[in-house]
């Protein structure tokens, strides 16, 4: 995903990272926040911009399963969407810093447009020219020509692109229908306001800069004529401009924190307003003493949108942090209009919705678990489920339990190294795989993580990044033949687990030194598309590539240094010769084998030769039971598990850094 | 021309001299200042007036040649610039006009004293007195006393004006060298002669200041600690105490435990101590016999410790007195008696072996003694004085002349040899002190010491304590310690202890003290039975044991850290971050000690309209701008927002929560960014500065009417120059006036010019002062009448209210 933010680590210096989502094939319900929603009244559709990067287009007459279609292109949240050329072309903005333009009714993305450096946060539509504008927090906004866009092919991909610098980041955007006038909202705390002649090939021009407001400006409305401005800012106020005289000429105090969403009227006499305080009201511009609480949200806010009714606005979606939407009534709101300064004891008029579009949960906490396969998380109704990274599954759901009891009873003695990161912006778990760690995670078996592989492998070691790759890229044709270090060709091994073919992968590039990312986002399953195969043989980082196609997978395994003294200790400094060196995933058994062989008996029974070749096995099973009946090792005076291997040895009971030290103790039986 | 003095093994460590910058009179005061020095730090600033003086006539000569008295220069002390050390100068008279800073100082000062004391007293019970580390040896400490004398030094300048003032500037100017040395000592960053920041030297010599409480407190809590703890041990060991000394014990002994016992005691002992030297004790018997003193010892010191502390901050300063006067005679003494221990353990004959086993007998027994000598060397202080003092200063300090020389680790060595000694646990510590003092005793034969003590009851007229201890020291110059002694002395207090038990339950009256006094009483009825009548001793008992619970309570209950640096000039602020996506804030709050407020507002997003609009009072606006500075986390700089889960745009905002006493303001005059590449350069801009600043506080109404929270101007230091390595500083102060000083400070306090100039503004620079009245100040300050020197970089405001009422 989006690594934007974060701050690219190595400048110039491509750096490449393969994430995966872990989710089911189709997601049914928003899982986190909504954004954005836009209502397309011939249809009756209404599509719902989510910041889990799934825009969503619902039937609104039905209220039973209003889930249509889900829009996947995004990878990170969609901040703004406007509905244009009658509902047949939505544009979306994300915080994955591009725009991409949507065929709505067939719910196909059509193009892409990456000239936003940053996130992108809010778009605005001119419906009389078809003009959308976008800006974001990298201070530009970009005029669009939505016809153009919506002729974009894969070879006619000119666009003419005008476009404006604001001196800090955007978080509104509003445009009049005739797209004349173009107004911005930014943590600058003013509004910018710009003249823009479609045939102007100056782009706009900047013609004021609206002040008063005392924070960042999130929400604005012009009306139709460009006169007028209304905005809702983080100050908690709404204040109304005249853009004729420059001049604030009202300022609205109906909410008690922030303002982030606003509407008004095709006539420009009633601002609906909702914000921090989860509360919607309807405001009487000239009288701002008639207002009307219209309902009060569980949650923040973010987005309201009208919806006509016969004569005016009779109905409007509520968007708020939370992934449910709600339609409220906005009928007899106007018999109820009074003035009440008390904001405490006002009751709202409503207080069911018309219609709910339900919303999934969202995952709010994780836990990676010792063994570094397995994730535990909690969302936001406190369920808390079971995951599998390999297998990029849900494992099981447990319900409404204690998180904290869950990660006390999964607590496993073993250390594996970091391999993965986990990312939860979207509500849903996001996996991300970078080369300086990926290939860290060494394991002996397999098995205990959830996986059954086949009876060869049970006793490999088996590195999890490496396996995880070869499953992710599963059906790209180049990973299923090796190409060894002659060129020859040969057939790879069989996979030891499989990810769902629904699992969304991303090449995640960053390649310069601006955040700027460039990303690849396909489904497990098109990996063997004509198309994606050769987009894949460029975007596959080398890493990645070296051990898909190439048998290249560096069998180095990290190696642990300790010491072996007898107990008790006799406090002596151990002479240098006595520092050994094995695999740190050797288990305590294997020592103790050693201490047995090597050390005890090599004095008793020097002269004793071993059985001959046949009953080698047999000997060595027997070596080990022996081992086993005789000598313990110990470390920090602790007895230790014989299956215990020695990295989790040093991680959970030597907790120190330098060589880990052991001491083995006969037992007398 | 550099000269390294190294002190001798009296005074606490090697003093360094550097080099002087007044060539003039640098030769031959070079080997005065350093005894002046020594002295300073042994008699702990009390006998400071000549010591100052001497170092003033320094100046003083240097006057006299060129004298016209013309016009008499301002009673206000002046600082000597010794090569472009006008930073450490200015900064050095603002905080000597800082509201609080003196008394704070003074207090610090004191306490180093107290602990320095005390420590001086532990060491002398420790094993490793070896290694004493004298508490100069921690320079932040030293720094501390050094600031102390400089300003006390400044302080009389004030008083004697009218002898010392002339024409000449010179006459009121101190030297602030030896504080200069420390600080380069502390911070080579101000070696050399180049010009420094005022405001990095300020902040540094505050943050020793504040390094030195932290230090001292830890020192003062590490020797409390190694003190007898008062609550825990009361009746464990009394009840020890009991069932041993029952045990000892064969028949009651009667009330009057003070009489005839006493003397029967001493009479016994030195009986036994007779038939000790003859017939020598077989090992085994004296073995036995020293368990048992010990265990009972080991009671007994609990209490004798403490004693022996609380003792010690009047002790230790005539001991030191005595010292250098001894020194030589000490060196002689010691080398003798090592020598001769040294062969005594060797040998092994009989007679070494006797000598051996009284050694350890004759160690209790002293050590007895010399409580009881503690304990009235205790009371003398606080009866009388004079001769006495030296007398038992003198006593002190042998001792602590023993320890340090580590003599008493053949008799440890000794003691080792014991299973005994292992059990001695904290008393052999006691016990090696008493040995040491008693085998100086009893082995210089030619009577160095035992001269002195002889002579010493002679001073002491009244003293008969002092007999007491040399009593026991001249006859233990034959040997003469007894286990007799040791039997008798616990067997007295029994009776005592019951009445003790009562006694003991207020806190006031400890068992430390009754035991000292049962310990005291029975040396001194046994030493001097002429003269000790059993009523006077009981009457100085008492005496003893409030006495010395009053000093308890004064010094070890006071394990308070003093922090009044922080208490002064820290503020606290709060750092806010707001996610601008879902608009939670983050609080964190951070201390400040200053506040650096940019000259030259960059012109930012935030700046408005408005605000040009009222030039005016631009410096004010950039002062408050300076105070609610927003930075952005933006860009590749994103905040990972908890709610959001996501990296997001975010505000950061400083808040000033609780603000201090004392406002520093830095103006950032000097930037990197402005001047050449590498080159740090000067903004020269005008700021007009306000005599009293507006309330801070983000929590407070934005008119905040409170008048505690107005700062008001009470110095500036300025910088006159183009560059930070070059030009000149001098510093402003205000003088103030008594109500605004809040607390009339006791008389020993340290004090400024405050009666001569009340109100008005002294313009400091180095060894000139001026002074203005305050119409005058101001129109400098706003450039109507002439202006200030240099331009402002540092302002000092203090909290609109009298100190008394700062919340310290």
């Amino acid at each position: 995903m989006s690594s934007l933010g974060r701050g690219s680590v190595g400048q110039g210096k491509k750096k490449v990272q393969i994430s995966f989502i872990i989710r089911d094939e189709v997601e049914k319900y928003n899982r986190s926040g909504v954004n954005a929603i836009q209502h397309d009244p011939d249809l009756k559709r209404l599509y719902s911009a989510g910041r889990d990067s799934i825009i969503r287009i619902w039937d609104t007459r039905t209220k039973k399963d209003p889930y249509l279609k889900s829009m996947e292109h995004h990878i990170d949240w969609v901040n703004d969407i406007v509905l244009c050329c009658r509902g047949r072309i939505m544009l979306s903005a994300s915080s994955d810093s591009t725009i991409k333009v949507w065929n709505a009714h067939e719910g196909t993305c059509m193009a892409t447009l990456r000239p936003h450096r940053d996130y992108v946060k809010c778009l605005a539509y001119a419906k009389d020219v078809e003009v959308v504008a976008s800006a974001g927090l990298d201070k530009t906004i970009y005029l669009w020509d939505v016809e153009e866009l919506a002729a974009l092919t894969s070879t006619n991909n000119n666009v003419k692109e005008s476009k404006v610098h604001e001196k800090s980041s955007i978080y509104s955007l509003a445009i009049n229908p005739p797209g004349t006038i173009l107004a911005c909202g930014s943590t600058e705390k003013a509004v910018g306001v710009y003249s823009v002649g479609v045939m102007d090939t100056r782009g706009p021009q900047d013609i004021m800069r609206l002040k008063g407001h005392t924070d960042n400006v999130r929400a604005l409305v012009l009306n139709r004529d460009g006169t007028q401005c209304l905005s809702g800012s983080s100050d908690g106020t709404i204040r109304l401009w005249s853009l004729g005289q420059q001049r604030c000429v009202a300022t609205y105090r109906v909410h008690d924190d922030s303002v982030w969403a606003l509407q008004a009227n095709e006539s420009f006499t009633t601002v609906y307003s909702g914000g921090r305080d989860r509360r919607v009201w309807a405001t009487d511009l000239l009288n701002p003493d008639y207002r009307t609480l219209i309902c009060e949200e569980k949650s923040p806010i973010l987005k309201l949108e009208l919806v006509k009714g016969d004569t005016d606005y009779d109905s409007m979606w509520v968007a708020t942090t939370d992934s449910t939407i709600k339609n409220w009534s906005l009928k007899n709101i106007q018999k109820r209009l009074s003035g009440e300064y008390d904001n405490e004891n006002i009751k709202p008029v409503y207080t069911q919705p018309n219609s709910t579009i339900k919303g999934g949960s969202s995952i709010r906490q994780y836990h990676v678990l010792n063994d570094k396969c397995h994730i535990l998380t909690k969302d936001t109704e406190n369920n808390v489920a079971l995951w599998n990274v390999l297998s990029a599954r849900l494992i099981e759901n447990l319900g409404k339990v204690s998180f904290e009891e869950e990660i006390k009873k999964r607590f496993k003695m073993v250390h594996v190294p970091h391999w993965f990161t986990v990312d939860l912006k979207i509500g849903l778990l996001t996996i991300h795989l970078d080369e300086s760690d990926v290939f860290s995670a060494w394991v002996s078996s397999i098995r205990d993580l959830g996986i059954n592989p086949p009876s060869e492998w049970e006793d490999c070691k088996i590195n999890l990044g490496q396996q995880l790759l070869r499953a992710l890229f599963e059906h790209w044709p180049k990973s299923h033949m090796y190409e060894n270090q002659d060129g020859m060709r040969e057939m790879a091994d069989p996979l030891l687990f499989s990810v769902p073919e629904h699992t969304p992968i991303l090449i995640n590039t960053c390649d310069d030194g601006h955040g700027r990312a460039h990303f690849h986002p396909f489904l497990c399953r098109d990996a063997d598309k004509e198309t994606q195969q050769k987009c894949l043989n460029e975007e596959v980082p080398s890493w990645a590539a070296e051990v898909l196609a190439h048998k290249n997978m560096s069998q180095t395994v990290t190696k642990i240094a300790f010491f072996l003294l007898q107990y008790p200790n006799s406090g002596i400094k151990t002479a240098p010769k006595d520092r050994l060196s094995a695999s740190d995933m050797i288990q305590v058994r294997k020592v103790i084998e050693h201490v047995y062989e090597k050390v005890l008996r090599q004095g008793v029974e020097n002269g004793h030769q071993s059985g001959e070749s046949g009953d080698h096995e047999k000997e060595a099973q027997d070596i080990s039971k022996l081992a086993a009946e005789k000598v313990e090792l110990l470390c920090n005076d602790q007895v230790l598990d014989a299956n215990m291997d020695l990295r989790t040895v040093k991680h959970f009971i030597w907790k120190q850094s330098g060589d880990l030290t052991l001491h083995y103790r006969l037992l007398n039986r | 021309a550099s000269v390294m003095v190294i002190a001798d093994a009296e005074s606490p460590g090697p003093l360094k001299k550097r080099p002087r910058l007044s060539l003039k009179v640098q030769k031959n005061n070079e080997s005065k200042d350093v005894k002046v020095g020594k002295e300073e730090t042994d008699q702990g600033g009390e006998k400071g007036k000549e010591v100052f003086e001497e170092e003033n006539d320094v100046i003083e000569r240097d006057l006299n040649k060129e004298e016209n008295s013309k016009s008499v220069v301002p009673a206000a002390a002046s600082l000597e610039n010794l090569g472009n050390t006008c930073f450490l100068n200015s900064v050095l008279q603002v905080l000597r006009y800082t509201p609080g800073f003196l008394p704070g100082l003074e207090l610090l000062y004191q306490e180093i004293i107290q602990v320095e004391k005390l420590r001086k007293q532990d060491v002398l019970n420790k094993e490793d007195a070896g290694v004493f580390e004298p508490l100069e040896s921690n320079k932040s400490i030293h720094l501390v006393k050094d600031l102390y004398r400089l300003y006390k030094n400044m302080e009389q300048r004030e008083e004697n004006h009218e002898e010392k003032a002339t024409s000449d500037v010179m006459s009121m100017a101190v030297k602030p060298q030896k504080l200069l040395n420390i600080i380069r000592e502390l911070n080579p960053m101000f070696e050399g002669y180049l010009q420094h920041d005022a405001q990095e030297l300020l902040r540094c010599v505050l943050s020793y200041l504040q390094d030195s409480e932290k230090d001292l407190f830890n020192i003062k809590k590490n020797v409390l600690e190694k003190l007898p703890n008062k609550e825990v041990p009361k009746n464990v060991i009394m009840d020890r105490f009991l069932s041993k000394c029952a045990r000892l014990k064969s028949e009651n002994q009667p009330q009057n435990v003070f009489h005839q016992p006493d003397i029967l005691d001493q009479i016994e002992q030195s009986e036994a101590a007779k038939t000790s030297i003859t017939q020598t004790t077989t090992p085994v018997e004296a073995d036995t016999a020293c368990l048992a003193q010990e265990e009972v010892f080991k009671m007994e010191n609990v209490p004798n410790s403490k004693l022996r502390t609380t003792r010690t901050p009047r002790g230790k300063k005539q001991s030191e007195e005595q010292k250098s006067n001894q020194k030589t005679k000490q060196a002689l003494k010691q080398n003798t008696p090592r020598s001769r221990k040294g062969c005594d353990e060797p040998d092994g004959t009989t007679e070494s072996k006797g000598v051996e086993c009284n050694g350890r007998r004759k160690n209790t027994e002293t050590g007895t003694s010399e409580v009881s000598d503690s304990g009235t060397g205790e009371e003398k202080m606080e009866t009388d004085c004079g001769d006495n003092k030296t007398v038992n200063g003198k006593v002190n300090g042998e001792s602590g002349k023993k320890d340090k020389n580590g003599k008493q680790q053949t008799i440890l060595g000794m003691f080792q040899n014991q299973k005994a000694g292992k059990r001695l646990g904290m008393s052999r510590t006691i016990l090696r002190n008493s040995t040491a003092k008693s085998g100086a005793a009893c082995q210089t034969s030619d009577g160095l010491v035992n001269g002195h003590c002889r002579d010493e009851p002679g001073l002491g007229k009244t003293e008969d304590v002092v007999k007491c201890k040399s009593a026991p020291a001249l006859a233990n110059g034959v040997v003469s310690g007894s286990p007799s002694k040791n039997q008798s002395s616990p067997r007295k207090p029994v009776v005592k202890l019951e009445k003790c038990d009562r006694v003991c339950n207020s806190p006031l009256k400890s068992v430390s003290a009754q035991l000292a006094t049962q310990k005291l009483s029975p040396c001194k009825s046994g030493s001097s039975p002429s003269k000790g009548s059993p009523r006077d001793a009981k009457q100085r008992l008492d005496f003893v044991v409030t006495s010395e619970n009053k000093v308890l309570n004064s010094i070890n209950l006071k394990a308070i850290k003093t922090n009044f640096i922080e208490d002064l000039f820290l503020g606290k602020m709060m750092l806010r971050t707001k996610c601008c996506e879902c608009e939670n804030c983050r609080e964190r709050i951070e201390d400040f000690h200053d506040i650096s407020v940019p000259v030259r507002v960059e012109k930012t997003e935030e700046s408005d309209d408005e605000e040009k609009e009222e030039d005016s009072d631009s410096c004010l606006r950039k002062l408050m701008f300076a105070f609610t500075e927003v930075e952005r986390l933006r860009d590749d700089n994103k905040y990972f927002c908890d709610t959001c889960l996501s990296h997001v745009e975010a505000e950061r905002s400083l808040h000033y929560q609780g603000l201090p006493n004392i406002l520093t303001l830095h103006l950032k005059r000097f930037s990197t960014s402005s001047g050449m590449f590498g080159y740090v350069s000067k903004i020269n801009d005008h700021v007009s500065i306000p005599l009293s600043l507006p309330c801070l506080r983000y929590k407070c109404p934005s008119p905040c009417s409170r008048p505690d929270h107005r700062y008001l101007l009470y110095a500036i230091i300025t910088h006159a120059g183009v560059t930070l390595t070059s030009g000149h500083y001098l510093s402003y102060v205000h003088v103030p006036s008594n109500q605004v000083q809040g607390r009339e400070s006791p008389r020993h306090f340290l004090s400024t010019p405050t009666r001569r100039y009340p109100g008005q503004w002294l313009e400091c620079d180095d060894e000139t002062v001026r002074v203005h009245d305050e119409e005058s100040f101001l129109g400098m300050l706003q450039g109507e009448e002439g202006s200030l020197m240099g331009t402002p970089y540092v302002l000092f405001y203090h909290r609109n209210t009298p100190v008394s009422t700062w919340s310290v």
